[in-house]
């Protein structure tokens, strides 16, 4: 256990320089008394020979020669351990793409079907137009336009009749400019917001 | 979009032109004098016809005479009742006219 804490102090102090040699082995002595207070490197035989912080001075010594394999395959394990958490984040991170680029293909097929649903619901007015109307609705531009609104209105035959010949009538006859007329239809349209 | 009514794109109305409807008052050097008049004539009829004032109405006779107002009238009650009556019934311009973008 305190090999292990050791190395992995020693190891942080190596890779990434954080925490020099002489913290690793200070804080590993802590750690060492607070465990097991008879052991600890320092107290055998470190003391004077730390006093430069880098590396210790005897590193010949066969005391020495197991806890630094130990760091070596403690840094490797690290490193082995940081490259796993980011494969497995890059592979959250792809399953997430995946999945989105899935979403707007499925997006992109069903794109035209809700359209054309969309598209008979926005048909659909409250009363049905009357099919097979002969409405006599041809000559006068701008009222192909408004067949949809007159075969509603032909549930009775007389009222449409009536409108339509109104309309005509309004736009058709009198002395005002006929261009005109249709600027002012157009404009109640928009002040209203309606689509006609 | 509002400002382009089926109605228009019918009639074969420009885009500019509507646009230029759209938003008359930075536009209005495209229109005559009586244009503007009765535009304003059937802005006012269309969100509040008790609006119509008596300077509004002079300018009116100043353009127009008393046939061609009740033309004008005409034209912008009749189109405000098939606005309200397509509305109430979501009636939409028919598909083939829709199309014609």
């Amino acid at each position: 256990m305190r090999l292990v804490s050791h190395g992995i102090l020693v190891s942080m102090s190596r890779t990434f320089k954080t925490v020099d040699y002489a913290q690793a082995l200070d804080l590993t002595c802590a750690w060492a008394t607070v465990c097991s207070p008879t052991i600890c490197p320092r107290n055998h035989h470190l003391s004077s020979s730390l006093n430069k912080f880098s590396k210790p001075q005897n590193e010949g010594s066969p005391r020495y020669i197991l806890p630094r394999r130990l760091v070596n395959a403690l840094a490797v394990l690290a490193w082995v351990a940081i490259a796993g958490v980011i494969f497995w984040a890059l592979g959250r991170i792809t399953e997430a793409l995946m999945l989105l680029s899935l979403a707007a293909l499925v997006a992109y097929v069903i794109y035209p079907l809700v359209k054309l649903l969309e598209g008979d619901l926005h048909n659909m007015s409250r009363i049905p137009p009357v099919e097979n109307l002969a409405l006599s609705l041809q000559g006068e531009p701008g009222m192909a336009a408004m067949s949809t609104l007159f075969r509603v209105m032909a549930h009775r035959p007389e009222l449409a009749q009536h409108s339509i010949q109104l309309l005509e009538t309004t736009m058709r006859t009198g002395t005002v400019d006929p261009k005109l007329k249709e600027l002012l239809a157009i404009r109640v349209s928009q002040v209203n917001n309606c689509f006609y | 979009m509002a400002a382009h009514t089926a109605l228009a794109r019918q009639l074969g109305v420009s885009e500019a032109l509507l646009d230029a409807l759209y938003r008359i008052d930075e536009h209005r050097h495209l229109f005559t004098e009586s244009e503007l008049v009765a535009l304003r004539f059937a802005e006012i009829i269309t969100t509040g016809a008790r609006e119509v004032d008596e300077s509004l109405w002079d300018e009116l006779q100043a353009h127009f005479d008393d046939g061609e107002i009740i033309e004008l009238a005409t034209v912008i009650g009749l189109f405000n009742f098939f606005n309200r009556f397509a509305d109430a019934l979501q009636i939409l311009p028919s598909q083939d006219t829709m199309v014609k973008e």
